[in-house]
């Protein structure tokens, strides 16, 4: 048998009514200097975890974020006792502890944004000026003409680059005064235009939403997706480690992993 | 809690977010009957890196004015090279573009 650990939490109170987790097991707590981790018991052959288990994993954690501040845990992280999770939890008791602080009163919105890349691409290519034969010394030889080539893509991924910092500024800026913390990632895909996280405070929300409601109502050909708010997932802080962890904790490479 | 999902191209989104996820394979495969494959793909990702690097530089130094013409011959003839060098060891190796990249876990991905 196994622990599962769900989240650490700011509270070391047992719930008030009965929360079910992974196999309807029971979700309890192990208390440690004012936090505990939420966990459930797993008994299953070679404790392989499915696409339905990450449902469960997510419904207790924000169940447990109705009650208290949560740092999540990454999916499928074990343990072999309740001794280990105490241990883990003492190491880790300061990073908690200044996560929990941080992250008190603040939940997690994702928007992420599809643009049209190729008819963008092809607005850029307008744009530009005709290429004058021989400039920028390049020659009509095979080489000449293949950097003429490999230049011209250049120039184009320039300005599409240049078109999407532009083009996320806009969208950041309607977010921005309602956020604590973000994280954004451009261009994952040609299409995938930004893919962001924000933190916000719990008492902003709305504010935060009716900011993605009125740039959504507006015309344009972006493409939105828009959720939260979540248990904050993306804005947890650990240091890394290099000394490796304990040997007799299960699935050590999750084992004291939040996400 | 009032949780909103909300999106005006669902299909659209899911199409993207499997190409996010899928783009790369996790590690370098090298068992005993891919070997050969697993370490042709991880020196031909690095020389790829490199050769995008090159050509990226050389582009900047087109665009500043900074090469002189026979540079840029000389130039365009080694990229050119080395890209067709490229196109016949992926042929060799049986790989594709999309194969040449390796992702760094929390660093996102080589290239």
């Amino acid at each position: 048998m196994s622990l599962y650990i769900y989240a650490v939490m700011d509270s070391e109170l047992e719930f008030a009514a009965p929360l079910l987790g992974l196999d309807c097991s029971p979700v309890g707590i192990i208390a440690c200097g004012g936090m505990s981790a939420a966990f459930s018991n797993l008994e299953r052959a070679g404790g392989r975890l499915g696409p339905d288990d990450a449902l469960v994993h997510e419904a207790v954690v924000e169940k447990l974020m109705t009650i208290a501040t949560v740092l999540p845990f990454r999916f499928g992280t074990l343990f072999a006792s309740q001794k280990e999770v105490l241990i883990m939890m003492v190491e880790h008791v300061t990073e908690f502890r200044e996560n929990l602080a941080r992250l008190r009163h603040r939940v997690e919105f994702s928007l992420k944004v599809l643009w049209p890349a190729e008819s963008v691409e092809r607005q850029v290519v307008q744009s530009l000026p005709p290429a004058k034969s021989g400039g920028h010394g390049l020659s009509n030889s095979a080489a000449g003409q293949y950097m003429a080539k490999r230049f011209g893509a250049f120039r184009i991924n320039q300005l599409m680059e240049t078109e999407a910092n532009r083009r996320i500024a806009e969208i950041d800026r309607r977010f921005s005064r309602w956020t604590v913390e973000k994280k954004l990632e451009r261009l994952l895909t040609p299409n995938l235009l930004l893919k962001a996280v924000y933190l916000v405070e719990t008492d902003r929300q709305e504010e935060f939403k009716q900011a993605y409601a009125d740039m959504q109502r507006e015309d344009g050909d972006l493409r939105y997706l828009f959720s939260g708010p979540w248990p904050p997932y993306n804005f947890v802080r650990m240091r890394q480690r290099s000394e490796p962890q304990r040997s007799d904790v299960i699935n050590k490479p999750t084992a004291v992993t939040l996400l | 809690m009032n949780r909103i999902v909300e999106t005006d191209a669902p299909e659209a989104f899911a199409q993207e977010l499997a190409q996010v996820s899928n783009i790369l394979p996790r590690r370098i495969e090298a068992n005993p009957d891919n070997v050969d494959k697993g370490l042709a793909k991880l020196v031909l990702t690095l020389i790829e890196l490199i050769r995008k690097l090159m050509e990226k530089q050389a582009m900047r130094r087109v665009e500043n004015g900074s090469l002189t013409d026979e540079e840029i011959e000389r130039v365009g003839e080694t990229l050119m090279k080395l890209e067709q060098k490229m196109g016949e060891l992926k042929q060799v190796f049986g790989l594709k573009d999309e194969d040449l990249n390796l992702h760094l876990g929390p660093l996102g991905d080589l290239m």
